[in-house]
């Protein structure tokens, strides 16, 4: 965080004493503003996602590992895209003790409502190293259109 | 268990204060299932997004590091949402029994790294039989 000149302008240390007490406020509620996570939005729902947007598409990124790339089952119906899928556990032969199970698994499924603005039909999907890519392109014919008025 | 709904586990950046940080970038704490049968010692290991070939494990003096480096990808666009970050991969473990360093066999698939770790054959348990005259 940087202070220019604090002390000189009172509206400097007007604007130090507002941003004190906004970081008071995060710190209250459990957020430390300055840490990379502070814009990590928290999701409730497996698996969390990345949505980025470029050059003509949308981007839904997930991580997902430990799922054999056939068993995720995407669908979208009504502009709601939804991923369904499973992560089985790892069988590993019998007679096995565990000392430590940190990865969960079990069902899991999520749903993402898509804009107005993206071509339902040629969505694609591609998984590698356990990480789900769909691109979304949007749809060219929804860009601003000239709508002619006749005159009678 | 089949019908049980997997729950988000948040991503853990690894500790500042620990050991390593020469390299650059983000590194988190893989999540791990840790399993032993009487033969050998199997590390299931989540590590999303990196390459087999950019995985390192590493076994010495009953330390077993297990580095996953991320590729710099150049972000493009804009980010709309963001609920996780992406990053490298960094665990190290204390293993005490003792294994067969010839034989350690790693696996990747879809993400997950699969360790096998052999015991030696001195640790391996053997049945002594008791004979009576």
């Amino acid at each position: 965080m940087i202070f220019w000149d604090a002390q000189r302008d009172p509206w400097f240390s007007e604007l130090a004493r507002l941003q004190k007490s906004m970081n008071k406020v995060f710190s209250a509620l459990g957020e430390d503003p300055n840490s990379p996570e502070f814009f990590v939005k928290r999701s409730r729902l497996f698996p969390p996602i990345n949505v980025r947007k470029q050059e003509g598409e949308y981007k839904i990124i997930a991580e997902i590992p430990g799922v054999k790339a056939d068993e995720i089952e995407l669908s979208v119906q009504g502009g709601t895209l939804t991923i369904r899928g499973e992560r089985k556990p790892e069988i590993l032969g019998e007679d096995v003790s565990y000392h430590r199970r940190e990865r969960s698994h079990g069902a899991f499924q999520r749903s993402v409502s898509l804009p107005d603005t993206v071509d339902a039909s040629n969505i694609g999907a591609n998984y590698k190293n356990g990480v789900l890519t769909i691109t979304m392109p949007m749809d060219k014919a929804s860009g601003p259109r000239k709508i002619a008025v006749s005159a009678e | 268990m089949a019908n049980q709904e997997i729950q988000v586990v948040e991503k853990k950046e690894l500790a500042s204060d620990s050991a390593e940080l020469t390299r650059n970038g983000v590194y988190f704490t893989p999540a791990v299932d840790i399993l032993e049968n009487p033969t050998e010692l199997t590390l299931v290991v989540d590590m999303p997004g990196i390459n087999s070939g950019d995985v390192e494990i590493d076994l010495r003096e009953s330390i077993l590091t297990i580095i996953g480096e991320a590729k710099d990808e150049e972000i493009q666009g804009q980010e709309l949402l963001s609920e996780y970050r992406t990053g490298g991969y960094y665990r190290t473990f204390r293993v005490n029994n003792l294994i067969d360093h010839g034989k350690i066999a790693a696996t990747m698939s879809d993400g997950v790294l699969i360790l096998k770790l052999p015991k030696s054959e001195k640790a391996t348990p053997r049945k002594i039989p008791v004979s009576c005259d």
